[in-house]
C-alpha cells in the first residue's frame, strides 16, 4: 500500500514516532512503515507529546463530573478542577437564563395538558402553547398555524422529507438535496431511495455554496422536493435560501430548508425567501434540548405524510402530547432571539473577527473552510497546515471544541462537509471548528487565540513536514516510496 | 373559557431596555421629584428596604425619575453580578450597560414607562435565575 494514501499528516506523525522510537531524527524522504504500526505509533507519540508537553502552570480541565470529587480528593491543589471553556456552540448551546426563568412555572406549578379541553389547567397550559407559537411564527415570518412542535430538527427534517415525498409519490418520484446537509436529510434521502426516489445529491462549490446553474439543472418535472440547509452547521456557510426559493417556486417545486443553525441567527422570512418547510432546533438558539418546531407552509397547503400516528395533536403531522414546558421554552428562546439578533449578531461578528485575526497573525498556513463572506460568523472551521486535528484538540484540552459535528466524531474519517468542499486530505484531518455565540466573552476568545497559537507552534515544531516546508521544499512533489 | 390567565407572565420579555435619561436629565429631573408619589420619597432614604421596593418606587402612575432609572441600572448589574456560571454573569453585566446605553436616547415618556417596567420584570428574573444557578454544583472555569 502506497505511503501518499495514508495522507501526508499521517506521514508526520509517523516521522516523529519514528524519530522517538528510533532516538534519532531521520530525515529521509522515505517512511517505510505499515498502517497498523502506524497507528500504534502514532498513539504512542501523541500521548508522550501531549502529556510532556501540558502546561505546568495552567489549571487543568475538569474530569467529567463523575470522577470530579474523586479527582477533587485526590488531587493536591485546594481548588476544585477547573472546566474548559465552551466554543462549541453548533453543537449545542447553553440554556438562556430567560428561557430557563419563562419554563420554570411550567415544570412545576401548570402542569396541565394542553389537550385537555375541560379544566382550567388544560386551558392555560393551551394558551401558553398558542403563545409560543405565535412566537417561533413571528421569528420567521410565519403565521403561527403553519407550526408544528417536534423533538427536534431531526424530526422535523424527517417529516418534511419522508412526509412530503411520500405524499405524492404516485405523481413525483424525484428530490434533490446537497451533499454537505446534516446527517438526518442524508438518511432520510437515503431511506427514500430505498422506497423507490430518485435522489440528486448537489455538488458544492470550494467555499461550499451549491451552485444554481447546477441545482436547475437537476430540477425535472418530477422533482417534488429540494431540500438545502440554510446554515452549514460544520462551515458555517450560508446558502443562498431567496435565490433557491425563486428557482424552485418558478419550476413549481417544494422548497424545504433545515435552519437549525439558522433560526434567530439570521434574518429568515419564509415568504420573501419561498420556503415551503422549514426546521428549527431548540437546543442551537439558547433553548432547551428535546424540542424543535416545523414550519410548512398553508398558502398554498403543502400536504404530507405524518410519520408518527396518534391522537392527531399537531393538525395531524406529529401526533402525541406537546410538552408544554419545552415548547413555552422554545417561545421564549425565539422571541429572545428576534429581539436581540442584531445584537448578538454584532457581538459574534466582533468575537469572530477577532478570533481569525488574531490566529493569522500569528500562525501561517491557517485556511478557512467554507466562504468567509456569505458564513454565519460564529462558525469558523478552520485548518492548521502540518499540524494533526486530534492531537490539536487534545492539546487544546482547555478549550471545548470540535473538528467535524458531532454526529461524526466518532469516525475517525474526516468530515464529508469537508470532504465535499474539496478540502485537502491532511487539510481535512487538521481541521478545528470554533463555535461563538451570545455568552462567549472576549476574555475566552483571547485565551483560545493563545493556547492555539501555542500549540500549533509547538506542534509544528515537532513535524518534519513543516521542517521541510520551512526549507522550502514542496510537499506536494515529494515522491514518497515505499520499501 | 373566561379564565384568568397569568400564565403570560412566565414569560419574560427580557433584560432591561431601559433609558437612564441622560439626554434629557436636565429637563426631566426638575419636574420629576415632584411627580412622583410621596410612597417613592421614601424609598429613596430607605435603599436599605431592599430591591423589592425598585418596583415600587416608581408607581405605575408616575414616570420613572433619573433616580430610579439609576437605582434599577445599579440593582441589575448587583444581581448580574451574583450569578455563579461565568457565561451568564457576563452576559448579564453586557447586555444591561450596552441596553442602557442603546436606550439612552429615547424621550417618548410611554416608551420610557415601558421600558422601566421591562427592567423591573428583568430584575426579578435575574433575582430568580442567580438563586437557582447558585443552588447547584459549578467549578470554575480556566479563566476565572
Amino acid at each position: 500500500m502506497s505511503i501518499r494514501k495514508l495522507g501526508a499528516l499521517e506521514g508526520v506523525v509517523l516521522g516523529r514516532a519514528s524519530t522517538g522510537l528510533l532516538g534519532q531524527s531521520t530525515r529521509a524522504v522515505s517512511r517505510a512503515v505499515t498502517p497498523s504500526a502506524a497507528y500504534a505509533a502514532a498513539a504512542a507519540a501523541a500521548v508522550a507529546t501531549t502529556a510532556a508537553a501540558a502546561s505546568p502552570s495552567a489549571e487543568d480541565t475538569a474530569e467529567p463530573s463523575s470522577s470530579a470529587p474523586a479527582a477533587a480528593s485526590a488531587s493536591a491543589r485546594d481548588s476544585a478542577p477547573k472546566r474548559a471553556l465552551y466554543m462549541d456552540m453548533q453543537a449545542t448551546t447553553p440554556m438562556d437564563p430567560r428561557v430557563l426563568d419563562a419554563m420554570l412555572p411550567y415544570l412545576t406549578s401548570y402542569y396541565g395538558n394542553p389537550h385537555s379541553r375541560t379544566h382550567v389547567y388544560g386551558w392555560e397550559t393551551e394558551s401558553a402553547v398558542e403563545a409560543a407559537r405565535s412566537s417561533v411564527a413571528s421569528l420567521i415570518g410565519a403565521d403561527s398555524k403553519e407550526i408544528i412542535f417536534t423533538s427536534g430538527a431531526t424530526e422535523s427534517n424527517n417529516i418534511a422529507i419522508k412526509g412530503i415525498a411520500r405524499f405524492q409519490k404516485s405523481k413525483k418520484k424525484h428530490v434533490i438535496t446537497s451533499q454537505t446537509e446534516h446527517k438526518c436529510v442524508l438518511d432520510s434521502c437515503r431511506v427514500l431511495q430505498d422506497e423507490g426516489f430518485d435522489v440528486t445529491y448537489l455538488r458544492v462549490q470550494k467555499n461550499g455554496l451549491i451552485d444554481l446553474k447546477e441545482l436547475e439543472a437537476a430540477i425535472r418535472p418530477d422533482t417534488v422536493l429540494v431540500s438545502i440547509m440554510a446554515v452549514n452547521n460544520e462551515i458555517g456557510v450560508i446558502q443562498p435560501l431567496a435565490e433557491i426559493g425563486n428557482l424552485c417556486r418558478s419550476r413549481g417545486v417544494l422548497f424545504h430548508t433545515d435552519a437549525a443553525q439558522a433560526a434567530g441567527k439570521i434574518q429568515l422570512d419564509v415568504n420573501a425567501m419561498k420556503i415551503d418547510a422549514l426546521s428549527i432546533s431548540g437546543h442551537k438558539i439558547y433553548g432547551p434540548k428535546g424540542i424543535g418546531a416545523l414550519y410548512i407552509r398553508r398558502k398554498p397547503r403543502v400536504r404530507l405524510e405524518a410519520i408518527q400516528s396518534g391522537g392527531g395533536q399537531e393538525r395531524n403531522m406529529r401526533s402525541g402530547t406537546v410538552p408544554a414546558p419545552l415548547v413555552v421554552g422554545l417561545g421564549a428562546a425565539c422571541s429572545i432571539a428576534k429581539e436581540v439578533m442584531q445584537y448578538d449578531h454584532k457581538w459574534v461578528s466582533f468575537l469572530s473577527k477577532r478570533l481569525i485575526d488574531g490566529v493569522n497573525a500569528h500562525l501561517p498556513d491557517v485556511v478557512r473552510n467554507g466562504d468567509a463572506a456569505a458564513s454565519y460568523p460564529g462558525c469558523v472551521n478552520l485548518s492548521f497546515a502540518y499540524v494533526e486535528g486530534e492531537s490539536l484538540l487534545m492539546a487544546l484540552k482547555n478549550i471545548a471544541l470540535s473538528s467535524g459535528s458531532a454526529c461524526t466524531s466518532a469516525s475517525l474519517e474526516p468530515s464529508y462537509v469537508l470532504r465535499a468542499i474539496g478540502a485537502d486530505e491532511d487539510l481535512a484531518h487538521s481541521s478545528i471548528r470554533f463555535g461563538l455565540g451570545r455568552f462567549t466573552t472576549q476574555a475566552e476568545v483571547d485565551f483560545t487565540i493563545q493556547q492555539c497559537i501555542e500549540h500549533v507552534n509547538r506542534l509544528r515544531d515537532m513535524s518534519p513536514l513543516w521542517e521541510m516546508r520551512q526549507e522550502g521544499i514542496d510537499i506536494k512533489s515529494i515522491q514518497w516510496s515505499q520499501h | 373559557m373566561s379564565v384568568a390567565i397569568r400564565c403570560i407572565s412566565g414569560r419574560s420579555a427580557g433584560f432591561a431596555m431601559q433609558s437612564p435619561l441622560y439626554a434629557s436629565c436636565l429637563a426631566s429631573s426638575s419636574s420629576s421629584p415632584s411627580s412622583s408619589s410621596l410612597s417613592s420619597q421614601h424609598t429613596f432614604n430607605t435603599g436599605r428596604r431592599g430591591l423589592a421596593s425598585v418596583a415600587a418606587a416608581a408607581s405605575p402612575a408616575s414616570l420613572p425619575s433619573k433616580r430610579d432609572t439609576l437605582r434599577l441600572y445599579r440593582h441589575l448589574l448587583q444581581t448580574g453580578r451574583k450569578f455563579q456560571d461565568y457565561n451568564y454573569r457576563e452576559y448579564s453585566l453586557r447586555f444591561i450597560r450596552d441596553s442602557f446605553h442603546a436606550n439612552a436616547g429615547v424621550t417618548n415618556p410611554e416608551q420610557q414607562k415601558a421600558l422601566f417596567d421591562k427592567g423591573n420584570a428583568s430584575l426579578a428574573m435575574l433575582q430568580r435565575q442567580t438563586t437557582i444557578n447558585a443552588m447547584f454544583q459549578h467549578s470554575p472555569l480556566v479563566i476565572e
